[in-house]
């Protein structure tokens, strides 16, 4: 058969326009982080859930206070298990909220078609949450080692891995499930498994906790961090995970 | 090019290297374009479908599973998938085609169905009466040089089914045409 | 051109779609089924809510859940059960779903303002909406799907809850969007579509029944609906020997609408079937 082939300028003209109309955006957890930053806009990302967070911050605040009342010099095994224990305090908090409002309003079904689907705005929340949640694990240590006399370095270690130990596990959960008995039940034991430690090793479990060297923590974070940078970009784009890459 | 040149083009794309797509599409395009061609007949229309074809592969380059089917396989199977979607859409039947100069591999048993030119007519509007899966095995089958074991992965068949459902329908073509 | 290609949804061993295929080109479709039947969840399927359990759905010759975000750049759906923030107005809220939608600022400003303007809400575009009333929020739903202009336009049960000036008024809206767009309208209530579908699907035992004009569809019931005036008490005899559609009370008599092969017998007058007909023929028990 006689093809009539486009000439090689034809060619690339149309390969041109194919590359531009087909184009391929970067991806990474970090570009993600930009572009809703940049197209969504911060605010908007945090919309409708300013409340739920305004509420943390005076829960939070109620906690140190409380913290600081309570603990004292000769309390501090008490204090490491409660440094360890309570970190992720602040970020399940706001998550939880801005999870179960999400998930339970009328508005998810409108949301989940649109450009930004509710997953990319949990995905973003995450981590602003998180950093939040390092930022107030940081001041509660400190107020808790100005009690205690404790090492300050040694507890903040051991807090903020809690805190990476936690989210980790939180995403790898959400992922998963994708509904609230993640959050709901991973919380729940949380607090059991550590109340338990305290209640019957709480000596041991202190002094465990305080005896793992620095820099295992160190080690721990980076590691945690990476993989839950990594999971969290997987869960803004849950449908592209459905497929496998070639 | 050979697979594993190709291999990292594709992964050289998905992380947004335009140059690789350039150089991935350059490679395929006549080949599409001639699969095009044969089943429309003008240059410009090829052009359209075809740019449409390669700027799709780019879209959802991401859900290619090179364990499932080559490369290649894949592109067919969203050509494959345009052309049909672009007929259906604009009701047009097939343009009618020169068959003694088709270059089909196995001959025998489409050119012994239609035998002239008219019967190729009537042939391309008893086609587009039948379900999509049937005109895309005869439309792979006939205008590209796939194998049926190709087809039946890009239409996710066992090989045995669209090597059957294709005989069935040229026989069911020749009762048609003789009437 | 949207492509459903046969595809069945299973909740576990439940099947609630069993093989359907259809095509939609440019047009307003009307999917006419009792509650249940399917409806939501087919829709819940063409607007990537939901993923079939076997089968594909395809726009322009690409699936649509691997065309992921340029798919739903070119969607607009409005699902049955509208949420909406109380303390916000609906500018805030359109603007704020623009923004959710990837849409340019300024554009989607003066959008937001022409919108309003078509769904005769520009008076209470500053009011927040937990004053408004269901038909209002309806209409709300109806802007923010088409913010985007969108190529394919889903409402599913869009007009529960409106008075019939918001129906009559509803219908005009969608009629003068359907020229280059898919339009998919669902709904129970059949006076809804009869007028401005091209085409109407109708869904029974998680099957496509039918797919085809109002027309079409109504001249399969030509020449056997029939319209009789009784008297009250002779209405208990007569719905032994007849399948009654529906009664319409006026005074002391009863205008039954019936099928039957030779309602002249009986002194009835033979109409022509509407869609309404045809869908209480074959819906009957399940309806009511």
């Amino acid at each position: 058969m006689n093809i009539e082939y486009p000439s090689d300028f034809e060619i690339n003209e149309s390969i041109g326009y194919i590359c531009e109309k087909g184009k391929i955006k970067k991806h990474g957890f970090f570009v993600f982080l930009r572009d809703m930053t940049k197209g969504l806009g911060f605010a908007n990302v945090f919309y409708g859930i300013m409340d739920a967070m305004l509420l943390t911050g005076f829960a939070f605040a109620l906690l140190c206070m409380l913290s600081s009342a309570i603990l004292e010099p000769n309390k501090q095994n008490s204090a490491v298990i409660a440094s360890f224990a309570l970190a992720p305090g602040v970020f399940i908090t706001m998550f939880l909220l801005s999870y179960i409002k999400e998930k339970m309003s009328m508005t998810y079904s409108v949301k989940m078609t649109c450009k930004y689907t509710v997953n990319h705005l949990l995905a973003y929340r995450m981590f602003v949450f998180s950093l939040l949640g390092a930022v107030a694990d940081a001041a509660y240590v400190l107020l808790i080692c100005i009690k205690t006399d404790l090492n300050y370095i040694t507890l903040l270690c051991v807090s903020l891995s809690s805190l990476f130990l936690f989210s980790l596990v939180l995403i790898f959960a959400v992922l998963r499930f994708n509904s609230i008995f993640a959050p709901v039940g991973l919380l729940i034991i949380w607090i059991i498994s550590n109340g338990t430690l305290w209640l019957f090793v709480g000596d041991f479990y202190g002094r465990f906790l305080q005896q793992i060297p620095i820099w295992i923590y160190i080690v721990f974070a980076i590691m945690a961090a990476a993989v839950y940078i990594n999971r969290l970009a997987a869960f803004s784009d849950k449908r592209r995970t459905i497929y496998v890459n070639g | 090019m050979d697979a594993v040149q190709e291999k990292r083009l594709i992964k050289n794309t998905l992380k947004g290297d335009m140059q690789s797509a350039d150089k991935l599409i350059k490679h395929y395009y006549k080949e599409i374009y001639a699969y095009v061609y044969r089943q429309t007949s003008s240059k410009e229309t090829s052009m359209d479908i075809t740019q449409e074809i390669f700027i799709s592969v780019l879209n959802t380059l991401h859900t290619f599973d090179s364990k499932k089917a080559s490369f290649r396989t894949w592109l067919y199977a969203v050509a494959s998938n345009k052309i049909y979607d672009y007929y259906r859409s604009k009701r047009i039947v097939f343009e009618p085609f020169d068959i003694s100069e088709i270059e089909i591999a196995d001959e025998s048993d489409f050119t012994q169905v239609v035998e002239t030119h008219e019967t190729a007519k009537d042939a391309m509007r008893i086609l587009v009466m039948q379900d999509k899966q049937i005109q895309q095995i005869v439309g792979l089958k006939i205008f590209s040089s796939l194998t049926f074991r190709e087809i039946g992965q890009i239409l996710q068949l066992n090989e045995n089914t669209v090597r059957t459902k294709y005989y069935a329908v040229l026989s069911k073509l020749r009762k048609e045409l003789e009437k | 051109m949207l492509t459903v290609e046969n595809v069945t949804k299973k909740f576990g061993n439940f099947t609630v779609l069993d093989d359907v295929s259809l095509e939609f080109e440019n047009g307003v479709y009307g999917l006419i089924a009792p509650n249940g039947a399917g409806k939501t969840t087919l829709m819940k399927m063409l607007a990537t809510l939901s993923f079939p359990t076997s089968g594909k759905i395809c726009y322009c010759g690409d699936d649509i859940l691997k065309l992921d975000e340029k798919y739903r750049d070119v969607i607009g759906y409005l699902p049955q059960q509208f949420g909406y923030y109380r303390d916000k107005t609906p500018k805030q809220y359109l603007k704020y779903l623009a923004a959710l939608k990837g849409l340019d600022k300024k554009e989607s400003d003066k959008r937001i303002d022409e919108l309003l303007e078509t769904v005769s809400l520009t008076d209470a575009a500053n009011k927040k909406m937990r004053k408004f009333s269901g038909g209002m929020l309806q209409r709300v739903g109806i802007a923010q799907a088409l913010l985007n202009d969108p190529k394919i336009l889903m409402l599913d049960e869009p007009t529960a809850g409106l008075d019939p000036k918001e129906r009559v008024r509803f219908r005009n809206i969608i009629a003068s969007l359907s020229r280059d767009r898919i339009v998919l309208l669902s709904t129970h209530i059949v006076s809804d579509v009869e007028s401005i579908a091209n085409k109407i699907i109708m869904i029974k035992d998680h099957k496509i029944l039918y797919n085809d004009t109002v027309k079409n569809i109504c001249d399969l019931l030509d020449g056997k609906v029939f319209e009789m005036t009784l008297n009250e008490s002779d209405i208990t005899e007569f719905e032994k020997n007849y399948h009654i559609l529906s009664q319409k009370i006026e005074h002391n008599t009863v205008t039954v609408r019936f099928i039957s092969d030779n309602g002249e017998d009986e002194g009835a007058q033979k109409v022509y079937p509407g869609l309404e007909d045809v869908f209480l023929r074959i819906y009957g028990d399940d309806v009511i």
